[in-house]
């Protein structure tokens, strides 16, 4: 009995040594571990088409646990662009292995521009994004975002704008955030087609009251348009800015006066050259700052 | 020692008379017809491939043999009665227990040492080069391997053999999500999920320290340092492990 007791005392001391050894090992490597970067281990990771074939069916599961990690790096603040290429690495490779992983193409893309400044890979990744879910709106309206604020390309972004308004589930706002990207994009012919064309296909008579109000300020901002190319025309051909719009149309330079589709007239200051609607207070423009604009 | 090695010896010849070894034909399978297929789907990584795919192999069959294998040590010993027989002997639980596990061992060592020799070969065949780096993963692999085993023997001294299968797959699983559990807990709101997963990333073995096999395939060397210390690590807890089954082993009633 005595002797039973020794062992089951000697075993408990030899437990309680090892269980400090363990401990102080884990610790130790665990030093180890964290002194690596989290993104180093990425680079080590095999294409996402082996991976795809590799997990026998669970890929999902795989791509979660891809993307577990790709949260624990994107939990940085900021990112140093050779960070911020690994972590596009793991991205491109979640969304290879599981190409339907929509929360994958949105945050990441945003990690992309938000944490490490790579509007082309965030674009790329909500481009992939778009091929393999083309109902998601979220994917173009991030791409039309990427477009405006990071690469200031406005017809891009009002294309992909468009693109995301004609999507099931977009919000009614984004027509008309598409029009007047349009519009910035010097392209409003393209604004009113967009709208003329939601117009006829909304049966909401609310939605259709607010789209008939942004088709006519998009008319206007073409006819605006028209009409400033037309003075550019006489002024080329007279040396000197016309007196009223009227001259447009004796000098040949324009067919007929466009009519004002509120139902008001063009105002033309000839001693500034400024045109505006007798019916629109303010012209359509996106009153923000991008990239690079702030002080 | 010498009633450990009888006991060890008998482990040996017995799981062997199992057929434990046609496992190797899987494995010759798996590596080399996988290697071949996967190798041709990729352009410029087949080498790697075929190392990831070759340690992947190893580290799976290793690992389902020491859980499977594990799990039946004891209760085998104990549905066959023959158990009575062998502690009738001078032959102390302790002794009984320690002599299981290294019959096992010597298996695991043997099945690790032939589908290496088959994996380089592979390697070696596909006019691939032969880093050093896949010597270290290997010698992780067969530390992790020891101590799957050493849980698996734990769990079968006081439970069923499907739950102790059951149990050493997930502490398994979470031996591998132990360093995310971590980071999710860093990261938490809440107080109780943070104590709950630093807990269990402290308590539970973190097997990831043992795995290098995705720098081994890309012939990236760990440090001499860095093998030593995470085979101690391993080691060491299978010793903890152990010494916890012989404490249970001791108590339970024949």
């Amino acid at each position: 009995m005595i002797g039973m007791l020794q062992r089951q005392l000697l075993l408990w001391v030899v437990s309680a040594v090892l269980a400090a050894c363990v401990g102080l090992l884990h610790i130790k490597l665990n030093h180890w571990n964290n002194a690596q970067p989290k993104l180093q281990q990425v680079i080590l990771l095999p294409s996402g088409e082996f991976l795809r074939i590799a997990s026998l069916g669970y890929r999902e599961l795989m791509a979660d646990v891809l993307w577990l990690q790709a949260i624990q790096m994107m939990g940085d603040r900021t990112l140093t662009e050779e960070s911020g290429h690994r972590l596009y690495q793991i991205l491109d490779r979640i969304t290879t292995i599981d190409p339907k992983f929509v929360r994958a193409y949105e945050a990441g893309s945003q990690a992309l521009c938000m944490l490490v400044v790579m509007p082309e890979e965030s674009n790329r990744l909500l481009e992939k994004g778009m091929r393999h879910n083309p109902q998601q709106w979220m994917l173009p309206f991030l791409l039309g975002i990427n477009y405006f604020f990071e690469l200031k390309d406005d017809a891009k972004a009002a294309e992909a704008m468009a693109k995301a308004a004609r999507l099931p589930g977009a919000p009614e706002r984004l027509m008309r955030l598409s029009a007047k990207l349009f519009v910035s994009a010097k392209a409003p012919q393209q604004a009113v087609e967009l709208l003329a064309k939601a117009y006829e296909e909304t049966t909401d008579d609310n939605v259709r009251a607010m789209l008939e109000v942004r088709l006519k300020e998009s008319i206007v901002e073409r006819d605006i348009q028209i009409l400033e190319e037309a003075i550019r025309r006489y002024q080329d051909l007279y040396s000197q800015r016309p007196k009223q719009l009227q001259d447009l149309i004796h000098a040949g330079v324009l067919g007929a006066l466009p009519s004002e589709p509120f139902g008001g007239y063009y105002i033309y200051e000839s001693a500034t050259g400024e045109l505006r609607s007798s019916e629109m207070k303010d012209r359509m423009r996106i009153p923000v700052r991008r990239r690079g604009e702030y002080q | 020692m010498r009633a450990i090695l009888v006991v060890a010896g008998n482990t040996y010849r017995e799981t062997i008379r199992d057929k434990i070894l046609y496992n190797l034909v899987l494995f010759a399978i798996l590596l080399i017809g996988t290697s071949v297929l996967l190798g041709t789907l990729t352009i410029g990584e087949q080498s790697r491939i075929v190392n990831d795919l070759g340690l992947a192999a190893i580290n799976l069959v290793a690992v389902i043999i020491a859980i499977f294998v594990g799990i039946g040590l004891v209760t085998k010993e104990m549905e066959r009665r023959t158990i009575y027989t062998i502690l009738a002997r001078p032959i102390t639980r302790v002794q009984f227990i320690l002599g299981k596990y290294l019959g096992l061992g010597f298996i695991i060592v043997v099945n690790i040492a032939i589908m290496f020799a088959m994996f380089l070969a592979t390697v070696w065949l596909s006019g691939n080069a032969i880093h050093r780096s896949l010597f270290q993963a290997v010698e992780l692999i067969l530390v992790e391997t020891l101590l799957v085993m050493a849980i698996a023997l734990f769990f079968s001294t006081f439970s069923s053999p499907i739950l102790s299968a059951t149990m050493t797959l997930g502490l398994y699983v979470i031996g591998h999500l132990t360093s995310d559990l971590k980071a999710i807990a860093d990261k938490s709101q809440s107080q109780l999920t943070e104590v709950v997963l630093t807990t269990v990333y402290y308590v539970c073995p973190n097997l990831e320290f043992m795995n290098v096999k995705g720098q081994a395939a890309s012939g990236v060397l760990v440090e001499a340092v860095y093998q030593m210390t995470a085979t101690a690590y391993g080691l060491l807890y299978a010793g903890l492990i152990l010494t916890g089954a012989c404490l249970i082993f001791q108590r339970r009633d024949f």
